[in-house]
């Protein structure tokens, strides 16, 4: 028998990279953008279809303006050039992709993604490629080509984990980004993407919520934070002459659990007494112009900097968000900057000046609490924690496009007394996507994200398993949106956090009342032994009993 | 490496034939559990089924040891055939050891009724797995607007 395993041979067929040909199936493709959206955006080609229509009814000379639009980036972008170029397909960037990992699909190793393009790239911009063709690895662009592009394109969540180990330092992230660009010139996006931007750039927020709701639902928090404390919590909006302008992701005041972490900024910003506002017209500071090209994430962007200067602050504090980050600290600057009209940020409560954010003027709400945490200005009961054993999930962009590693980890290791980091090789710079970003985080691509947030969620259930994990805590709104799916499929029982509701909870304010429950409403006090009893049952799989459904 | 621990791994390979070559060759061979975490799991399901398919073929044991598997392959586009199938292939590696073997090896024959009642438990975890999808992907609509519901509730009508 030995022997046999030796003698193992593939039975699987392997087909030839270059066969374009794809499959669209429900569940692991996002659907075409409306009409409408692209019409509102001003984009080109609005017209009704879906990918796994058989004509995507594209414009009648698509070919050169796909081509055209290569040429022109190829120009404007060394990076774009370069990428196209100096790969040398040593492989190691080739397991590192979650979606590979989760679906074992060769084109998601991020050199094969990459080489979709640039085996277009040979054929039509460099000379081996015009007279070898395909000896050269040249391909023509054909309409199966598009639609492998959209395909892969919109199976990459632009994590970046691929970049962190690629010798050259390829960005594979900005090949999808420009895949994505030139998929936008002929019209073949998708609505998850193009709706929020749409919708942003009527209203200011992803979500289409006009001001008058984005005040309602601020006062509702306010309200309820000052239930859950007994201290008359204001929310100002669009207060001229603040200090700070304080932007955050619009699903922190529209969807849980993203809301509580809303009430720990609130209760933050009241103990410390700063002079902030908040604004309706810069009322998200997500941007879904990132995952469709550079044009639409500089209009979605620019509200920030008129917002700041309109209100006349000094300086910019953004909240708990993944890609918004990437746009203000390595976009925000160059597109609409200079911001010369607003100060080097410095914390009015320590004196602290954020040197890293001399250039945007933005500061992250992590680096801001953890430096409050650091000078011993905010007085923190870790115990009102004690029910969540806690675990921290790097988000990508914060992660890898700013470098915000130790922030958020001394944060939670002064709020929470528990708290075990999942495996090192799956967090930090190394941290594994939760397989819904990049506007693939739509309920039709279910399938598709909880392959690729498999990886993820593998190095949770092994904290859960060893140390009875039952919290992940984030600091990024899709994050906070899709995890608590991605762990109600793989690892039932673990619930999803923003650092700041855990930090609301440990918060001793000054003047409050006895705190008798959590920002969840879940009670602190006797019914917390309970409490426990539930969850360490739910750990150890044993069926509820009527009573403790009750409970629930 | 003893006869029964062959049969696990022919069984590992075999079933990880079932993608495309490059993964099939990252799903056996490397063994950091979250550099490969399909892998890991894989050998994982498949060594506690074995077990049990020589052993007691304890209910809830067998379905802790599918859950994993079968809900992998679910959402990795998996048709319910296709994600039983890895069951069928432990019927020809068991033919190869021959009845006697198959005994002397794991203690108590493997025959085609154990196999069987494994692949409709498989079938019926498939199905579980359907019904979850539909299920989770209500529940993050749910999440999405809960705020809006709340403060509605709260709203004089």
């Amino acid at each position: 028998m030995p022997q046999q395993l030796l003698s193992i041979e593939p039975h699987n067929p392997e087909g030839d990279w270059r066969d374009a040909k794809v499959e669209f199936r429900k569940g692991t493709m996002c659907y075409a953008a409306a009409p409408k959206n692209l019409t509102y955006l001003g984009l080109p080609n609005p017209r009704p279809w879906q990918p796994f229509d058989a004509d995507w009814k594209l414009p009648p000379n698509w070919k050169q303006t796909i081509l055209d639009g290569m040429k022109e980036r190829l120009q404007k972008y060394r990076s774009f050039r370069l990428f196209m170029e100096i790969c040398v397909r040593c492989g190691a960037c080739a397991d590192k992709c979650h979606f590979y990992i989760g679906s074992g699909d060769p084109k998601n190793m991020p050199v094969l993604r990459a080489e979709l393009m640039r085996s277009v790239y040979r054929r039509y911009f460099t000379l081996t490629g015009r007279v070898l063709g395909s000896l050269a690895g040249a391909r023509e662009l054909t309409e199966d080509v598009i639609k492998e592009w959209f395909y892969y394109f919109y199976q990459c969540t632009e994590c970046r984990r691929c970049s962190v180990f690629c010798p050259y330092g390829i960005d594979t992230a900005e090949i999808t980004m420009m895949g994505r660009e030139l998929l936008d010139l002929i019209g073949c996006n998708i609505n998850w993407v193009m709706e929020p931007a749409a919708n942003c750039f009527r209203t200011g927020n992803h979500l289409g919520v006009q001001p008058h709701a984005f005040q309602d639902s601020l006062q509702f928090a306010g309200d309820e934070a000052s239930e859950i404390t007994g201290l008359p919590i204001d929310v100002p909006i669009n207060r001229k002459g603040a200090e700070v302008l304080f932007v955050m992701p619009s699903a922190d005041y529209f969807g849980t659990p993203h809301y509580y972490t809303l009430l720990g900024y609130l209760m933050l910003f009241h103990e410390i007494g700063l002079d902030y506002t908040l604004s309706t017209f810069a009322s998200e500071g997500g941007n879904f112009g990132l995952f469709s090209s550079h044009e639409l994430t500089k209009r979605l962007n620019a509200k920030i900097y008129e917002e700041a200067k309109r209100l006349r602050v000094k300086w910019i504090l953004g909240g708990e968000c993944g890609h918004m980050w990437r746009v203000f600290h390595q976009y925000m600057g160059t597109m609409n900057g200079p911001a010369d009209f607003l100060e080097p940020p410095v914390s009015p409560i320590t004196g602290t000046r954020f040197e890293n954010a001399r250039s945007t003027r933005a500061v992250h709400i992590c680096e801001f609490t953890a430096d409050l945490i650091y000078h011993g200005k905010l007085r923190l009961n870790p115990s009102r924690n004690d029910h969540w054993n806690v675990t921290y999930h790097d988000s990508c962009n914060p992660s890898r496009a700013m470098g915000l590693l130790e922030e958020p980890r001394h944060i939670l290791k002064s709020v929470c007394r528990k708290f075990y980091e999942m495996p090192e090789n799956t967090i930090r710079e190394q941290t594994f996507c939760c397989g819904s970003g990049a506007g693939l985080g739509t309920d039709e691509n279910l399938e598709m994200r909880l392959r690729g947030g498999f990886p993820r969620a593998n190095a949770v259930k092994y904290v859960r398993e060893k140390h009875g994990v039952n919290l992940l805590a984030c600091i990024c709104a899709i994050d906070k949106a899709t995890l608590p799916t991605l762990m109600e499929y793989w690892v039932p029982g673990v619930e999803v956090a923003g650092v700041h509701e855990l930090l609301g909870n440990a918060l001793v304010m000054t003047g409050e009342k006895e705190r008798i429950t959590d920002l969840r409403g879940e009670d602190l006090r006797g019914d917390d032994l309970r409490g426990e009893d539930l969850r360490d049952k739910n750990l150890r799989g044993e069926p509820l009993t009527n009573e403790d459904a009750a409970h629930e | 490496m003893n006869a029964a621990e062959t049969i696990l791994e022919l069984w590992i390979a075999r079933t990880a034939e079932s993608y495309p070559r490059h993964a099939a060759a990252l799903l056996s061979q490397e063994k950091d559990p979250f550099r490969n975490p399909v892998g890991a799991l894989l050998r994982q399901s498949l060594s506690r089924l074995l077990r049990e398919l020589s052993g007691e073929m304890d209910a809830t044991a067998i379905d802790s040891a599918l859950d994993p598997i079968i809900r992998l392959q679910v959402v990795q586009g998996f048709s319910p055939d296709n994600a039983v199938r890895f069951i069928s292939l432990l019927k020809p590696l068991l033919r190869e050891l021959g009845p006697e073997q198959n005994s002397a090896v794991l203690g108590v024959r493997i025959d085609d009724a154990r196999i069987g009642q494994l692949a409709r438990m498989a079938v019926d975890k498939y199905a579980q797995c359907r019904e979850q999808l539909a299920r989770i992907r209500a529940n993050e609509v749910r999440r999405a607007n809960q705020v809006q519901q709340r403060i509605c509730a709260r709203r004089p009508a």
